[in-house]
Order: structure tokens, then sequence, then C-alpha cells
């Protein structure tokens, strides 16, 4: 599957922009602060509908608006995808089209458009705050498992509810009782969340190991832990309900849910060891290509294809480097989006490639 | 390029035309422009059925639906089956069920689910209406709501209020849509609807 066609409107720096790539490599040249992550994240945003920063859609707006607006089309052989998200501020929504038709429920266009984001700020998910794993792990298994993902829309739902209700029950405003009905929803949806990211988990971390074996030569074996909040043993549900019971007094304490998969988290490790200790800048960001790399891989063989690439602000040597390895190790041929300031990465990736700039008319390819 | 807004007094129609539900701008904007441009007879006309509708309906006593009178006629009419209790998040809903032919029982609305992040406790809604109409000889409650999360956590905390009653609870079933074919159903669906199944 390949964008074939991309347009914006008031996303971040971009007024209105239209784009329609090659289904090759499209290296996209410009100098910095001209809005060339914008580009990827948008893309991203059409598989994800997240972004890969922002935590809130009105950070994408451009500002002094009140809307915006990302749509793309995508070509494969069963034919065309159309996707389209646009968000008002006024009612703080989003309105989705799938192939021109409104949809009833968002979910229903994530994972249409597949995509994985190699950015430099990947070395924050290998050792910055658990918050940046759970973000990078659910955009990827948002977009292959429905069922995950319907699971984590229905338990943020209920783990809202449960908190704004442990606020009103501090202040003496309702019953302990009341929890019951929010505990249920916790107990069902959280279950199957922990599952289900101890099974993705698992299966990127062999693939991410051989990657990474592959990448230094095998020195030290990668290994990724899943690290659940709440258990699940064999009488899963009843676990998490026993657990969630045992923290009721400290979560109308703090007037929020203090257990459950909202604060799960998974490690990195270097043989044993946690590899926010031992990596130097070097290793982690080795680590963090060879988990994107398994990523790119898991979805591939999930999905048939490969997902559109995206490799953002792909400038220092160490990076070229690398990348000509990773890209070894992925011959399967797909669609790719480069963003870099050097007009001298082509020999790393094989295919097609396409230079492309920013101009005042939008983005024009660049005749050499 | 910018949307461009009407203005003034024209301006103010549409937006308040778009409050409704369901109406967007695009839709309000004809709206508004077909009552302007539509003869002064017929907004007349309109503007005095609003006024007799809004006077002469009223929400019914026992199940909140709207209603020409203190009872509706649903909740007057003796071959009703009046020992089932179909529970409903607004008298909208009751439309869809009888529409579906389906159903010859009573309803009661219960204006609104729990939500606490919108401030929303059971004793906000009309739960304890619906336990003084259960003791009256209702034999089954059909719980009939959303399939949200505040849907599902209402169901939960009625279906406990209830069975304390001894009194049966259901609940709609989850299924398959009908009139498509099962291959474009979602997993999750399959899954209720295969939780749900029935012996034929």
């Amino acid at each position: 599957m390949y964008l074939k066609y991309l347009r914006l409107y008031q996303f971040r720096n971009f007024n209105e922009l239209e784009f329609e790539p090659t289904q090759d490599v499209n290296i996209i040249v410009g100098r910095n602060g001209i809005g060339k992550t914008n580009l990827l994240e948008a893309i991203g945003y059409l598989s994800s509908l997240r972004s890969h920063r922002a935590s809130t859609d009105r950070t994408l707006m451009m500002l002094g608006k009140d809307e915006f607006s990302v749509r793309g089309i995508a070509s494969s052989e069963l034919g065309n995808v159309d996707v389209r998200i646009d968000y008002f501020q006024e009612r703080g929504r989003r309105v989705g089209y799938l192939d021109g038709n409104r949809v009833d429920r968002l979910i229903d266009m994530v994972g249409r458009i597949p995509s994985v984001l190699f950015s430099p700020e990947d070395l924050n998910f290998v050792r910055g705050a658990p918050s940046e794993r759970r973000r990078v792990i659910d955009i990827f298994i948002s977009q292959l498992d429905r069922e995950y993902l319907e699971a984590l829309s229905r338990y943020n739902a209920t783990l809202s509810q449960r908190n704004a209700l442990l606020k009103v029950i501090q202040s003496g405003g309702a019953e302990v009782g009341q929890l019951e009905v929010w505990d249920d929803g916790i107990i069902r949806y959280g279950k199957e969340i922990v599952e289900r990211r101890a099974e993705w988990i698992g299966g990127l971390s062999k693939v991410a190991s051989r990657f990474y074996r592959d990448v230094t030569g095998g020195e030290q074996e990668l290994n990724l832990v899943y690290e659940p909040s709440l258990e699940v043993g064999n009488d899963a549900g009843i676990g998490i309900g026993e657990r969630l019971n045992s923290v009721r007094e400290d979560d109308i304490r703090y007037g929020f849910t203090t257990v459950g998969p909202h604060r799960d988290d998974f490690k990195f490790l270097l043989g044993d060891i946690r590899a926010s200790q031992v990596a130097s800048q070097g290793q982690t960001r080795l680590m963090a290509i060879a988990f994107r790399l398994a990523q790119s891989k898991m979805m591939g063989d999930y999905l048939g294809e490969r997902p559109i690439l995206l490799l953002d602000d792909m400038g220092s040597e160490l990076d070229l480097t690398h990348l000509s390895e990773a890209f070894r190790l992925i011959p399967e041929k797909g669609q790719v989006f480069v963003t870099t300031t050097r007009e001298d990465l082509a020999p790393i990736i094989s295919g097609e490639v396409t230079f492309w700039r920013f101009s005042d008319s939008g983005i024009v390819e660049m005749k050499s | 390029m910018d949307v461009i807004y009407p203005r003034g007094i024209l301006g103010q129609l549409v937006k308040e035309i778009s409050k409704f539900p369901g109406v967007g701008l695009r839709s309000a904007e004809r709206i508004a422009y077909s009552i302007i441009l539509s003869g002064p007879s017929r907004i007349n006309e309109f503007s005095a059925l609003l006024n007799k509708a809004k006077s002469a309906l009223s929400r019914c006593k026992l199940c909140g639906d709207i209603s020409e009178g203190e009872i509706c006629q649903i909740c007057r009419d003796e071959k009703r089956d009046r020992t089932k209790i179909c529970v409903v998040r607004e008298p909208l809903a009751i439309l869809s069920i009888e529409r579906s032919g389906e159903y010859r029982g009573l309803y009661h609305s219960l204006d609104g689910l729990i939500s606490p992040l919108d401030g929303i406790k059971p004793e906000d809604l009309r739960i304890g209406e619906l336990m003084k109409r259960i003791d009256d000889n209702i034999e089954e409650v059909i719980i009939a709501l959303d399939p949200s999360v505040e849907g599902d956590a209402t169901s939960m905390y009625l279906a406990d209020l209830i069975k304390k009653r001894d009194v049966m609870v259901t609940r709609l079933a989850y299924g398959l849509p009908v009139g498509s074919d099962i291959e474009y159903a979602d997993a999750t669906t399959i899954r209720r609807a295969l939780q749900g199944r029935q012996e034929l």
C-alpha cells in the first residue's frame, strides 16, 4: 500500500497543502523549522488518529484557526482507500470520512493506511517516561488489532468516569459503592488490554532481538519485557478485581485510579540489565531502530504488505550508517518518506528515489 | 480559504438552528435560507404550530415520554402487557422500539445515563420513579440503554437494584446488523453475537 495523495488544511504550519508522492522513496529536503516533521506527523495521524508527539488534537491545529483537516488517499492491490479526519475546536470533536462516507465511530478508520515512524525522539521510548512507551506501543497495536483498540477506547472512557467519581467520593458527594459499576469496566477491558499487550510485546521482543543482533554483530542480547501494573494470572478477572479493591482507599485519597493498564510499562533489557542504565547514545539509537524495524516487520507479516515507513530527520552520520544497515534487513519493497536537511541521502536506500522540497506553492519535485 | 459565516441576524438564526441534534452548519444554512425565502404565511403557520405544540405537549407522569395530557397513550392502553417495562435513556428511543412492532409492554425513560464526568449521579435520573413502577406487578424489566460505557454502567447499577426486588432483568442482545453480510461485521460485534447466540 502506498499513499498517493495527501491534503492538509490548517494542520500545524500548513494552511493548505497538497502532495502527490511516488510509491517508492520520497526524500523531502528542507531547512529546520519548515515543517518536515509536521508532514510525517500528519501521515502517522492518518494511520492511528494520534500524533506521535502531541497528546491533544488541538495542538495540531494551526495557530489562530478553529479547525483542521487531514486527508489521505492510499492505493493497494485491493483498490483505493480514502481517509479524512476533520477537527473542530468549538465542538472539541473530530469527524471522520472513509471513502467519502461519514463514519459513526472514528476507530473504524484506524489502521486503514498503516505506517511506522522512525524519529530522533525515539530515544525517549528507550530511556524516557513510561507514558512514552505506552504511546508507542498503543499506536503500533491499534493499527493491527481492532479488539485491542476497542478495549483501549472503552477502558479509557471508563477510567475517566471512575476518576471523576473518585473525586466526588473524596469530597463526600457520593457513596463508595457507586465505584462498582465502573470497576467492572476497568476489570473487563483492563484484562483484555494486558493479555493483548503481553502477546504483542512478546512478539516484538523476538523480532527486535533478531534485528539488534544482526545490526550489532551479536554482542549483547536485546529484550523487551512487559511490566503490567496488574498481573493477569489464571483467574485473571478475579485477580484484577481483588487488586482494585485493595487500593480503593488510596484511589479515593488521591482522587484517581492508581493501578491498571494506564500505568503499565515495558523495559528494554541488554542482557539482563535495564538498557537505560547501560546503553550509550549509539546503542540506544540502535535499540530504537531495531524496535521500529520489528514493528515494520510484524505489521508486514500481519497485513501482507509492508507499512509505509516514515523516517524523520535523518541527518547524522550515525543515522546514515545505521539506516543503511537497517534497510538491508527489510528488503521488501514499499513506500518510504524521509525528511532531511541533506541532499546526499539517496545511496542508503534502495528503490527509485524522488527528491522534494518545500516551495510557496507546496511540495515540488527537485530536478537535479 | 477561510470559512465564511452569514453575518448579523441571519448568522444568529443559522447558529441557533445548528444547535439542534444532528444538524450541521451546512444543513442549518439551508434551513435558515429556506425559512427566510418562504412566504410570510408559511412562517406564521410554522411559528404558531411550534407554540401550540409546546403548550399542548408535556411529559407523561409515568414513563416520561412526550404526551398530550398527564398520562401518555401507551401508559393508558389497557391492551398492552403491563407486566413488562422497557428502560430507555430518552423518550426518542421509545419511538424506535415502537416502530419495530416487536414490543407490547410499557416504557420508562431515565432521562440520561450515570456519568460522573458530567456530574450526573444515579439520583439525578428517574430511577426512584422506575422502582415504584416495578413494585406494581412488573415481572420483567428490559434494559435498552446505549452500548456505551455509561450505558453499561447504568445498566449494571439498575440490574443490582432490580434483582433485589426479585424481578427478572434482561438486556437487549448485541448482534449482527440485519441485511449485511457477516464478513463485513467487525470482530467485537461477531464476538458479542456469539456470546448471545440462541438455540434454533
